[in-house]
């Protein structure tokens, strides 16, 4: 294809080279674009910075299998959330109640970790009556004498009697005071 | 533009290309200076408006700017700048659509000392009694009329006075696609400007 040269369309087109900006606009085109530029230079810096702090807090910390892992854990809690909701729903405080055991069953199925005391083995199931204060000065008086040879051998039943724990012979613990005053002197009747 | 001369521009374009790699952004400065005159008349004879040219051209070295590191030199810089001032161009004239509101330089006086002006406007020319303003609301109006690709090969080639090869090389299109579109571009021109041109 042959384009003519020089045809008056052309040279009336070419006169269009006469169109210029104002004087000046160079000057203030390039100030304004400094000004972008360097806007662009902060902004960039600041996410820069922001990335190497990362990098540096990192480096030396996450070693590549340490990255496999977390990648790996990540992976895995996405995938749960990602499966427990479309069937569970949503987590909700009701459901984390139900899920708790009740504060008043859990203290009534709570066990001491040690057990009792081998002098004194108490029937919880029913309730030792009030011991008298005599009863009760005798057995400390007693026990700061040098305690009942066979103390380990008895224990408290319901009615404030104390056992014989391997024959079953029941000794009465009052009046336990071994005094010459007191007549009924024998500290332990046997029934 | 003689051949000493534009290596001459190749080489100190090559050294400021290579400054703003390296962070230098005074190079950066002296380029654009140096080519924001040129990309002006491209973009502003491409959007007949001022305005719209003024924010297209921070945008195109805005652009060059960032990726000014990946500027391999494969090409020229004056190639590949006027690739993406092109490229960008004619992405605003696509969303801008038909809507064109011209905003009109100034003409410079140097004009009633140009030859082709003077043979225009002497003797039994149409253009004898035109004044200068009108002859720029025409011509200008006759560009807008043009498709975009005609208008952009009629820039380069008539207006910037870029060769065949050249725009061939910033468009991405063979020589004979240049110059076909410049063939059609010019019989479309002579059909809107008639009455000046016999």
């Amino acid at each position: 294809m042959i384009e003519p040269e020089d045809t008056d369309v052309q040279r009336l087109i070419r006169l269009k080279r006469y169109e210029q900006p104002p004087e000046g606009f160079v000057d203030d085109f390039l100030v304004q674009f400094q000004h972008r530029q360097r806007a662009e230079i902060l902004r960039g810096s600041s996410i820069g910075l922001f990335w190497e702090r990362v990098t540096a807090f990192m480096f030396g910390r996450v070693t590549p299998s340490m990255a496999v892992a977390g990648a790996a854990a990540a992976i895995v809690l996405v995938g749960g959330v990602a499966t427990y909701l479309p069937h569970g729903g949503t987590v909700t405080s009701t459901a984390v109640a139900q899920a708790a055991p009740a504060p008043r069953e859990q203290a009534s199925n709570y066990r001491e970790p040690f057990s009792a005391s081998p002098l004194l083995v108490l029937d919880t199931d029913q309730v030792l009556p009030p011991m008298t204060t005599p009863q009760f000065a005798e057995l400390l008086s007693q026990h700061f004498r040098g305690g009942f040879a066979d103390e380990h051998a008895y224990k408290f039943n319901v009615n404030g009697w104390l056992d014989e724990a391997d024959t079953g012979n029941r000794v009465q613990a009052a009046p336990l005071l071994d005094t010459p005053q007191n007549g009924s002197a024998a500290n332990i009747q046997r029934q | 533009m003689n051949d000493i001369a534009q290596s001459s521009s190749a080489d100190e374009d090559r050294d400021l290309v290579e400054r703003s790699q390296n962070g230098d952004t005074r190079a950066f400065d002296a380029l654009v200076r140096k080519y924001t005159p040129k990309l002006y008349g491209l973009v502003y004879n491409m959007t007949g408006n001022r305005d719209d040219t003024a924010d297209l051209l921070q945008d195109v070295f805005a652009k060059a700017y960032r990726s000014i590191k990946r500027f391999m030199g494969k090409s020229s810089f004056y190639t590949w700048i006027y690739s993406i001032s092109v490229n960008m161009t004619l992405n605003f004239l696509k969303k801008r659509g038909r809507h064109v509101k011209l905003s009109m330089d100034d003409v410079d006086n140097g004009i009633q000392n140009d030859p082709d002006f003077i043979k225009l406007t002497t003797g039994p020319s149409p253009l004898r009694d035109v004044n200068l303003h009108e002859l720029q609301k025409r011509l200008n109006e006759a560009m807008m009329k043009l498709s975009e690709d005609h208008r952009t090969v009629v820039t380069l080639y008539d207006i910037q006075g870029l060769q065949h090869s050249e725009i061939s090389k910033i468009l991405g299109v063979s020589e004979g696609t240049v110059r076909s579109r410049l063939f059609y571009a010019h019989r479309q021109l002579q059909n809107f400007l008639d009455d000046f041109v016999k």
